[in-house]
């Protein structure tokens, strides 16, 4: 349906430079393809989106927890968190250029700043909504502190967390690329940017193509994994 | 100056006992005084209205709030908390609530089987009924081998079918096992078919109104038992009983 309709507006805007025919861009795809430059692609902004995550994970993650647990701490961390996450992607750019320069650095860095108030946010979270009366509960029968913390704030933070890496899994992409194609030297995001420079139009969609399809296919594993190993914690009562 | 809260070697035949206990909440006084005993292998019952401090002495009891002043003594050493929310760890299952308070498999089985949850302990907290979380609940209690087993309005919120049958099982577990317990509760026909003494108590700060010994046979503590109705009656009738020392309502009085 969306190919149909891709293909009849092609026709009729009839200006293959601003909307290519499908057929055209699925060709560039399949040539894509065929010479294997797209799993190269992938895998080079695969990595820099990936390693920009664990970035804002390592850093979110304690972050989060001791902005949840104090409220002193939260307070004091709180304009820092604001400007982190009301700072455009571009002004964080033009700093990292000039301390990286054009290459696999900066757009990993603007990953991980963009996920890393996500992160910090969701654990913040994650860390207040821990049911005090199940610590009470584990008091009375004098359950010792290490499995306190495993068994009931760290499986509090889980779904938390959880829904912080699916929100950073879709972003990161959108993320990577667009930091590529300002500041990167190779990946998705730089190949957009030449296709556009030589206004080549259907490799511009075909890449575009390319990102939407591996990005969805991240998400649907992530979907997949949770639906296998998240039950404990989606469980309703309807499935009694 | 604060209460305290010990144990001691031998309190005259009781498993507890409650002294003078007095606790506030910054200016709100919830306890004045309380005095209880509680004899060992016995079943006795706090009874007053919601909100009058009966939880807050479960909670001095068990070690969770200090008190202000009184001293809470105990020949006990293993209390077991039947709290009044079920208090289950959401993410995990029937068995894993329970290994997570003693490591010991075989004694989760053993009380799983004791409280007939043994064929759901794969299953978590969200698939159960209110009374099994409340069977759950109870397991975990008594997973602990308890000296002094405290039971928090345990039946609040259950229709009077499941209500009667985790009472039935709660005594069944009591008897059989000789467990010292203390139950609190806002329902005197709880109390009544649970307690061999009831204590009542006054809106807060809660204070011992009155101390009822109940003699009634084993098969008359039941929720439909008309010996049981009968008893309810007549403890009504003495008229310290309701509304708690609030003014009778016209309805009440009609």
């Amino acid at each position: 349906m969306i190919f149909l309709a891709w293909w009849i507006a092609s026709l009729l805007v009839h200006v293959p430079l601003v909307l290519p025919s499908p057929w055209y861009v699925i060709l560039a795809f399949l040539d894509m393809l065929k010479d294997g430059s797209a799993f190269a692609l992938l895998w080079s902004t695969f990595s820099k989106a990936v390693v920009g995550l664990g970035i804002a994970f390592a850093f979110g993650v304690p972050l989060g927890m001791v902005a949840g647990i104090s409220k002193t701490a939260d307070e004091l961390l709180k304009p820092f968190m604001m400007v982190v996450r009301s700072m455009p992607v571009v002004s964080w750019l033009a700093s990292a250029i000039l301390l990286w320069g054009m290459g696999w650095m900066t757009p990993t860095f603007i990953v991980a700043v963009s996920l890393f108030p996500v992160v910090s946010f969701n654990v913040a979270e994650g860390v207040r909504s821990v049911d005090l009366l199940l610590v009470e509960m584990a008091k009375v029968y004098r359950v010792p502190k290490k499995r306190i913390i495993v068994d009931i704030y760290l499986g509090s933070l889980v779904p938390f967390v959880l829904s912080a890496f699916k929100v950073s899994i879709g972003t990161m992409w959108k993320v990577a690329i667009v930091a590529e194609y300002l500041a990167g030297n190779k990946g998705i995001g730089v190949e957009l940017s030449w296709a556009k420079f030589y206004l080549n139009t259907p490799k511009v969609f075909a890449y575009t193509m390319l990102a939407v399809l591996a990005g969805l296919s991240l998400e649907k594993v992530f979907d997949f994994l949770w639906e296998v190993y998240g039950k404990r914690w989606r469980i309703s009562p309807e499935m009694h | 100056m604060g209460g305290v809260r010990k144990k001691v070697a031998d309190i005259a035949g009781n498993a507890l006992k409650i002294e003078k206990l007095s606790k506030s909440y910054g200016t709100l006084k919830v306890l004045d005084e309380i005095d209880v005993e509680v004899k060992k292998g016995e079943r006795v019952a706090l009874l007053g209205p919601s909100g009058c401090g009966k939880t807050t002495i479960l909670k001095i009891v068990a070690g969770l709030t200090r008190p202000d002043g009184g001293n809470i003594l105990l020949e006990v050493s293993k209390i077991g908390f039947v709290f009044q929310e079920d208090r289950l760890i959401p993410w995990k299952t029937v068995c894993g609530n329970l290994e997570f308070v003693s490591s010991d498999t075989h004694k989760v089985e053993k009380v799983l089987k004791l409280v007939r949850l043994w064929d759901y302990r794969n299953f978590y907290p969200l698939q159960l009924s209110g009374g099994m979380k409340q069977r759950v609940n109870l397991a975990r209690a008594l997973l602990v081998e308890p000296d002094l087993l405290l039971l928090d309005e345990p039946f609040k919120g259950l229709d009077l079918e499941i209500k009667a049958e985790l009472m039935n099982e709660i005594l069944r577990m009591c008897r059989s096992m000789s467990i010292t317990a203390l139950l609190v509760t806002h329902d005197l026909r709880e109390a009544l078919i649970f307690a061999d003494r009831i204590y009542v108590l006054s809106p807060a700060p809660a204070r011992v109104k009155n101390v009822l010994e109940i003699d009634l046979p084993s098969e008359h503590r039941d929720f439909c038992d008309t010996k049981l109705l009968d008893k309810e009656k007549e403890v009504l009738s003495q008229g310290f009983w309701l509304p708690f020392g609030l003014p009778e309502s016209p309805l009440r009085s009609k």
